[in-house]
């Protein structure tokens, strides 16, 4: 009996560990998944009510993208918003520099070459003049989806034009704080064009 | 009387795992919490970066040609004992793995995914690069479509073992591997700077990557054996912020030049 409590309270915490795992293995939405590709940046999260959380992604220009999230039902209605942040930058000038640059030895293939130790081999030195700048950036985010104005279209697609970064918002709203569930961000990916190097429909949204 | 302390060790022993897990693990899926967050207002936030196959497939459609001396040798590996290094080199070798089998060469994808799997085995880590794989991998030997798909799960499924199980000391160090190795195979495709040619502006574009990057290494920048690394990595982020001031092109050809210099000399000491 004592051995049988042991081996439930191990399995206990060995369950605890795993609990961030599962979230990914639910499967969620299924129907909105069709032929992109969720490997690379989607992202999977046990929350709580009244939690707040991001996901900073990157896509690439000229690839269409497929985003939506979907959490347990028990966590009611969480809402979420793929906002784009318009980076603005002010540069100033922090110093000019009177540098040396180290121009280093390269083999055959144009890598540089090591020594023994691992260190670069110096070939030669050089003294540049060099302005260092101080880069003040200031991000102001644009909304591009809001689940709740556009709760008609459960998903959001684009392709965007140049390479940018986005960042999806979720809000779970507030309840028994006891209760958590899984909250899954998908970032779906589908190439444009090219050799097409995937045959169609061979990749897989669902894992 | 044995039992009965033998279970109070193992509760408490249960009960250190949980508690040590709830200060360092974040607490959901690579979600790094703010530092200042309140308990009523959690604001966590998850930082992801685009696997290094999105890159060598698009290389791939751009004609660029398979060049298997510009992978890290697999005779390194032996070189690589600290856990930085072998971290670094997990991440590069995964990411000369995803090459080989974006360009169809079975071959060397069966080298590369063992020298991998080595790695992993080194670290630790289960899940990505483990039995199951070499199955998958020893059934698809003569299928390079079967064989992309295997690796581009291991790599997936490899970062969300690390994410999962809280190592945010090995996180950054293969994300930033694979990704150096992916951006070094990008350069070196380009014959000639052409700032229209695609895979130059994908270069470019490589900078909004890194800043994920470096916000991935917020859990580790007080720790001084992370320092080496960020500074490089920031070095080649003030080249990337010049970038910004670019109106008429995505990036000149000094800029691409700096930028060429500071990634081909990190990835050299990478591998050394």
């Amino acid at each position: 009996m004592k051995i049988n409590i042991i081996l439930i309270s191990i399995l206990t915490v060995v369950s605890s560990l795993q609990l961030f795992g599962q979230c990914e293995r639910k499967k969620f939405c299924d129907d909105y998944m069709e032929d992109f590709d969720y490997r690379s940046q989607s992202s999977y999260a046990k929350l709580v009510p009244g939690d707040t959380a991001s996901v900073n992604v990157v896509l690439y220009g000229g690839q269409k993208y497929r985003m939506f999230v979907c959490s347990d039902a028990k966590l009611g209605n969480i809402s979420w918003k793929i906002v784009q942040p318009e980076r603005k930058t002010k540069r100033t000038i922090e110093k000019i520099k009177k540098d040396t640059t180290l121009v280093y030895e390269l083999n055959e293939y144009g890598d540089y070459k090591t020594d023994k130790n691992g260190e670069l081999i110096i070939k030669s030195r050089q003294v540049n003049i060099d302005t260092i700048w101080n880069t003040e950036r200031i991000s102001v985010d644009k909304v591009l989806y809001d689940n709740k104005q556009q709760n008609k279209t459960p998903y959001f697609e684009l392709t965007p034009a140049k390479s940018a970064r986005y960042i999806v918002r979720v809000t779970v709203p507030a309840g028994d704080p006891n209760y958590s569930g899984c909250v899954n961000v998908y970032v779906g990916r589908k190439a444009i064009g090219g050799k097409n190097f995937v045959k169609k429909g061979s990749i897989s949204g669902k894992e | 009387m044995l039992v009965k302390k033998l279970f109070f060790s193992l509760l408490i022993a249960a009960f250190a795992i949980l508690f040590s897990c709830n200060d360092s693990v974040p607490p959901s899926n690579s979600l790094l919490v703010d530092s200042s967050e309140t308990e009523s207002d959690l604001q966590k936030t998850a930082v992801k970066v685009p696997s290094p196959i999105e890159l060598y497939i698009f290389m791939y459609n751009a004609d660029a040609k398979y060049a298997k001396e510009n992978l890290n040798s697999i005779d390194n590996h032996s070189k690589y004992i600290s856990k930085h290094k072998k971290a670094l080199n997990l991440g590069i070798y995964a990411s000369d793995l995803a090459y080989c089998t974006v360009f169809k060469q079975n071959k060397e994808t069966f080298s590369y995914f063992s020298v991998t799997k080595k790695m992993a085995d080194e670290l630790g880590l289960t899940e990505g690069f483990d039995e199951k794989i070499v199955k998958r991998i020893d059934q698809n030997m003569s299928n390079s479509d079967s064989l992309y798909q295997i690796s581009n799960d291991s790599y997936a499924t490899a970062v969300r073992f690390l994410e999962q199980q809280g190592k945010e000391d090995l996180l950054p160090l293969m994300v930033t591997g694979a990704w150096i190795e992916s951006v070094n195979l990008a350069i070196k495709s380009v014959p000639k700077f052409d700032a229209n040619n695609e895979i130059v502006v994908r270069i470019a574009d490589q900078g909004l990557l890194l800043e994920n990057i470096l916000e991935l290494f917020q859990y580790v920048k007080d720790d001084p054996e992370f320092k080496e690394i960020m500074d490089k990595l920031l070095d080649l982020q003030q080249s990337y912020d010049k970038l910004l001031d670019n109106t008429d092109v995505a990036i000149t050809q000094k800029q691409y030049e700096e930028i060429v210099m500071k990634v081909k000399a990190i990835r050299a000491l990478f591998i050394a």
